[in-house]
């Protein structure tokens, strides 16, 4: 007995020596392999992939401007590269600018080893925007290097600070009307209706065009009104009353 | 089989029990090593910013003699010094620090720690600021809580001359800097080491006239402490206090309107800062981080704020609230007849309250009085005409004269101490020298032995006395 089960354990023991040494072999890992994608992508509370635009108007620039770029954020899917790429932008449903004569979309170069990017949306002020909003609908478009890109939620990290959305159409105003800008719901009560030769005289005064909370800060909220109610008095003591574009008076509260 | 691996296990337990154990002779041998000790009964120094830190340890040793040391002093784990004792000329900034010294003993590694607790100070922390002015030439001189006088800090701190004729001088009131006003600039400086960090282009960008100013401005924060004001030359600037002294912005622009303000601010609730418009002799009133100034509402009761009818002469603080979000004002105002003593207060729910309005009648000289300071623990209000000081009592509605100065002296500012209310400090021009002089205040509002209790001599001509921590 004793010696059959040594024999049996000396065998097991070789058994397991041989098929040790047969038993692991390195495996190729699998990567993704196709065309590199590409999507917007904007932080989830903007909800610029939902419902919400982005707005331009070449009214609110400091200059008198007859063609400005506009930066579209880009995030591309798939592997980085070492060589330039060729991205494109194409017009979706929705569209009412007339490309060519509102605006430009040029396939344009990516540089090598970039995950993001901004791509230069060309917009033309053009005669008809000073009465009209125009709309324009983005989608990427096939390129070469990219076709359209992995889309839903990046997670908030330490990067990004805050959940991102990466998304197929984005929607892009465009004027160059004096329209009531959204963050004015902030100036209402300090800064008072807005309008079109409201806004002008401000930027006259204060030199700046963007009066967002942001931007101006709570010490330019609270102290901007009393800079713009010293012009405007010096104003109307030699000109009279200021009038907006709707023939009402002009008043900082 | 068994058996034979039975014996031999039991063969190897025997040999090894049979050297287990030995018996002990228990003879064990100390060799005596020196104890220290660090025998300091003070362990707890208070320095000002530049001056020295001296710690002379008390060593004691169990066994003098036989034995050196290595020393170490830290700072957060940074090592200050390696010496016994610690000579050290503070630049820390003011705060707390604790400073560990450690000895050990180069034998035997033993060592022993010993904790101080550092505070150090501003090196002008607190007192009074002299506003004074030699030759044409303005300067502020401090005296420090300790008494002693520096001349002119800010030129030596900023290794500079200030030129032009000072006006005054306003401590921030929340700590940090002082502002100072000369008939040329304003200048925001540090409190604690007087270095100098701002002047007319980031503090008021936007003054409406040009200087130099026609009178002294003043300044003052609301009680909430996020808005501060300055009062130049009739016209209101406002401005965000920001949440430290670090992120303050400039003032605004002059608040619009047609007004001459009076050189003064007072802020009484929570909510409301008022001003008094001499040019049309009513209060005006500002709320927080509003910046219209409009004229207060009719008041019914013992005056209407809206309608004074008398000219402002002068103002101090009464009583205020525990945290200052309430603060009383007392108003010296006259007309064509006679000086007047009324004070706006507040009520039990934070609201703006008329109160006294009585005219400042069996009071000799009032009519020339040119200096007052309020108490704010009794009734009672200190004036002063040429070298006389009278203490006016507000509910016998009479004053007295109290303290006369040689003849030649002119009273040019007194201020009460605010936090205590019990010490009058008086700047006295004799000539173009100033001096000044320390009162006690006792029980009675009386000068304690009818005479002062402490005299600084030396400054130049003076213009403003005005407290180190305090804004008012």
């Amino acid at each position: 007995m004793e010696i059959n089960h040594t024999r049996i354990m000396k065998y097991v023991l070789y058994a397991t020596m041989v098929f040790s040494l047969f038993s692991c072999k390195k495996e190729a890992v699998e990567t993704y392999q196709g065309k590199d994608g590409v999507s917007f992508f904007a932080y989830t509370y903007q909800q610029l992939h939902t419902t919400a635009t982005r707005s331009y108007s070449f009214a609110f620039q400091s200059t008198v401007k007859t063609r400005d770029t506009l930066y579209i954020p880009l995030r591309i899917t798939g592997k980085l590269s070492d060589r330039p790429r060729a991205v494109l932008l194409k017009t979706a449903e929705g569209t009412t600018a007339t490309a060519g004569i509102d605006f430009e979309l040029k396939e344009v170069a990516i540089p090598p080893g970039v995950s993001i990017f901004n791509y230069p949306l060309v917009l033309i002020n053009s005669v008809g925007m000073a009465s009209n909003v125009y709309k324009i609908v983005l989608e990427p478009a096939e390129t070469k290097d990219f076709t359209l890109g992995t889309l839903g939620q990046t997670p908030a990290n330490s990067v990004n600070q805050g959940t991102e959305e990466n998304f197929r159409y984005l929607t892009i105003e465009v004027s160059s009307m004096y329209t009531r800008p959204a963050y004015w719901d902030v100036l209402d009560a300090d800064f008072g209706e807005f309008s079109a030769e409201k806004y002008k005289f401000m930027v006259k005064v204060l030199g700046i065009t963007d009066f967002s909370y942001e931007n101006i800060g709570f010490d330019g909220f609270i102290n901007f009104p009393v800079t713009l109610r010293n012009a405007l008095a010096a104003y109307e003591a030699a000109n009279g009353p200021l009038l907006d574009e709707n023939g009402n008076e002009i008043s900082f509260p | 089989m068994h058996l034979k691996h039975f014996f031999k296990l039991s063969s190897i337990i025997v040999i090894m029990l049979t050297f287990a154990c030995s018996k002990d002779d228990q003879r064990f041998k100390y060799a005596q090593i020196n104890d220290i000790q660090i025998a300091d009964a003070t362990t707890s120094f208070t320095v000002a910013q530049r001056d020295s830190l001296i710690i002379t340890p008390t060593l004691i040793e169990t066994m003098p003699g036989g034995d050196s040391f290595t020393y170490s002093w830290t700072i957060d784990s940074e090592v200050i010094a390696d010496s016994k004792n610690l000579r050290l000329q503070v630049t820390l900034s003011p705060g707390t620090y604790t400073v560990i010294y450690k000895v050990k003993s180069n034998i035997n590694d033993v060592y022993t720690l010993q904790r101080y607790v550092i505070t150090v100070t501003g090196i002008y922390p607190d007192g009074w600021y002299v506003v004074n002015s030699k030759d044409g030439k303005g300067k502020v001189s401090l005296i420090r809580t300790d008494d002693v006088v520096f001349d002119n800090p800010m030129e030596v701190a900023n290794n500079k001359t200030y030129s032009g004729e000072p006006l005054a001088l306003y401590n921030f009131g929340k700590g940090g800097f002082f502002y100072y006003f000369t008939d040329q600039n304003v200048y925001r400086f540090n409190m604690n080491d007087w270095l100098e960090l701002g002047d007319k282009s980031t503090i008021l960008p936007h003054l409406a006239t040009q200087l130099p100013f026609k009178s002294a401005p003043v300044f003052i924060l609301n009680t909430s402490k996020f808005d501060q004001f300055i009062v130049a030359d009739g016209g209101l600037y406002a401005g965000i206090s920001g949440s430290t002294s670090d992120d303050i912005k400039p003032f605004s622009q002059r608040i619009p309107g047609d007004y001459d303000l009076f050189p003064g601010v007072f802020p009484n609730t929570y909510n409301l800062t008022y001003f008094y418009n001499n040019a049309n002799m009513r209060f005006m009133r500002m709320g927080i981080f509003s910046r219209i100034l409009e004229d207060a509402p009719q008041t019914t009761g013992s005056f209407d704020m809206a309608n004074v009818g008398r000219k402002m002469i002068a103002y101090d603080r009464g009583i205020s609230t525990l945290f200052e979000e309430e603060i009383e004002w007392y108003f010296i105002m006259e007309d064509d007849n006679d000086r007047y003593l009324m004070s706006l207060t507040y009520d039990a729910f934070g609201n703006t309250l008329p109160g006294v309005n009585q005219e400042m009648a069996n009071s000799p000289e009032i009519g020339s009085a040119t200096n007052f300071a309020t108490s704010s623990i009794l009734k009672q209000l200190y004036y002063t005409v040429g070298n006389r000081v009278y203490l006016y009592d507000m509910l016998a509605k009479s004053a007295r004269l109290i303290y006369t100065f040689p003849a030649g002296y002119v009273i040019k500012d007194i201020e009460m101490l605010r936090s205590s209310s019990k010490q009058l400090v008086i700047g006295v021009n004799n000539g173009a020298a100033g001096e000044v002089y320390y009162f006690s205040i006792n029980g009675q509002g009386e000068f304690s032995n009818s005479t002062y209790e402490k005299k600084f001599t030396g400054f130049g001509e003076i213009v403003q006395i005005a407290p180190a921590r305090k804004n008012l």
